[in-house]
């Protein structure tokens, strides 16, 4: 069985913090793992030749003081047994356009190019023409806008001329729309109105402003929901009102973990009675269509 | 008087067995792992709703009080998951005093990374409670 081991793994057990032990404690009671034991028969289908695609994940060093270099980064993904994921800088300290941050993504996606999908990360509101033309040259295969941090509306002028851009270069944008931002689903379907083929992904899909995002976005297969840091009720929410196809899963790394969040998916999905051919598609075939 | 005595004849000690014969050891066990689950989360959820300008170091007592139900828990068993959500919440409390002057200074900036590492607590205690009612 090639299903992720989490809390079953010593490894993971000793950089938690939980033991230091060669033998585990955890080995002497059994319920120690997240995935739920009735289920094996469906991770088994779930897991076997599955690809799994972390959408939402960053590399450096927040403003916060939260962050994560590569090496934990992918020490972390194989623990998780993530296959790929969507990479881009945190909010840097004294980062006006990325630049240095972008390329610290590009030096890392170059390092692992089988399990990094680099995106570059922008400032609507700053000089980014020259900086979007060096990284669409060097490969990159999408855009990171955060409207909170740097402070912009997600139909405002300056982001409007990002979309615009990326809708010709086919470039998919991941837009924030989680923690910090309301009422967006009128911004959104601007967006959307504006740019029909522009690939938009929801960061923590939408959950501000869910049931009306849900209802502009209706008739859009170019805009997919991330997963990434959402209460267990929101994503059971969003399972059970959108279609699986339209939704792919993603974590928020450094804020939130790889194996939790794919657990809570996982299980999530199964509660709402999903067929494990339709989780794999969540789990990572329905973002990686947008890359082929 | 007597209807006094025959209730504590009849009283905690006769309820006891009356509980042990009706709730299963294994099940009882699990009702109370539940219940913490449930005060750490409704605890996390208080200390969520609070983490503002007005009531941050609120927030943090609240956050303090889900720490000590979980250093309190003497389930073995349940030790990894609580160990994770500890070091969640200790990390978030070493932070206490530079977390709420950044919270009292800037609302929109610092206090949504903590939602994110109390929701991710939170989730725990959910999924934990899922799967140990399927037991």
């Amino acid at each position: 069985m090639k299903f992720p081991k989490l809390l079953f793994d010593k490894e993971k057990l000793i950089e938690y913090g939980i033991t230091n032990a060669k033998k585990p404690r955890a080995e002497l009671h059994f319920p120690k793992i997240f995935f739920d034991h009735e289920n094996f028969e469906a991770y088994e289908k779930i897991f076997s030749n599955v690809v799994i695609v972390d959408a939402h994940t960053h590399i450096g060093r927040d403003k916060d003081g939260h962050g994560i270099d590569g090496q934990a980064f992918i020490r972390q993904m194989k623990m998780a047994h993530i296959n790929k994921s969507i990479v881009f800088p945190l909010n840097e300290p004294l980062s006006r356009n990325f630049t240095k941050s972008n390329e610290s993504v590009y030096r890392f996606g170059r390092k692992y190019p089988d399990r990094i999908i680099p995106f570059f990360r922008l400032n609507p509101k700053s000089r980014w023409k020259k900086e979007y033309e060096k990284r669409v040259m060097q490969g990159f295969m999408g855009i990171k806008l955060h409207p909170r941090s740097q402070d912009f509306g997600i139909a405002s002028s300056y982001a409007m001329k990002i979309y615009g851009r990326a809708e010709k270069s086919k470039l998919p944008v991941l837009i924030h729309a989680g923690f910090g931002l309301d009422n967006i689903a009128d911004d959104i379907k601007k967006v959307i109105g504006n740019f029909p083929k522009l690939r938009l992904i929801l960061g923590h899909s939408a959950f501000v402003d869910f049931e009306k995002t849900i209802k502009n976005t209706a008739n859009s297969p170019n805009v997919l929901f991330d997963t990434s840091t959402l209460r267990i009720f929101d994503l059971l929410r969003l399972i059970n009102s959108v279609n699986y196809g339209r939704i792919v899963f993603g974590s928020d790394v450094p804020y939130y973990d790889f194996d939790i969040a794919l657990e809570m998916l996982v299980d999530t999905a199964i509660i709402c009675n999903k067929k494990p051919n339709e989780i794999k598609a969540i789990l990572g075939s329905n973002i990686l269509r947008w890359f082929k | 008087m007597n209807m006094l005595e025959n209730l504590d004849t009849l009283g905690l000690a006769n309820f006891k067995k009356l509980i042990d014969l009706i709730i299963p050891k294994k099940e009882r066990r699990q009702s109370r792992i539940i219940i913490d689950y449930i005060r750490i989360y409704t605890q996390l959820n208080n200390a969520f709703n609070l983490l503002n300008r007005e009531y941050c170091r609120r927030a943090m007592e609240y956050i303090s009080v889900a720490r000590n139900i979980i250093r309190e828990n003497k389930f073995e068993e349940e030790k990894p998951y609580l160990n994770r959500i500890l070091n969640i919440l200790n990390s978030i409390l070493r932070n206490r005093e530079t977390v709420i002057s950044k919270i009292k200074k800037e609302q929109a900036s610092d206090p949504f990374h903590i939602k994110t590492s109390v929701l991710l607590a939170q989730n725990i205690c959910i999924l934990r409670i899922l799967k140990i009612n399927k037991y």
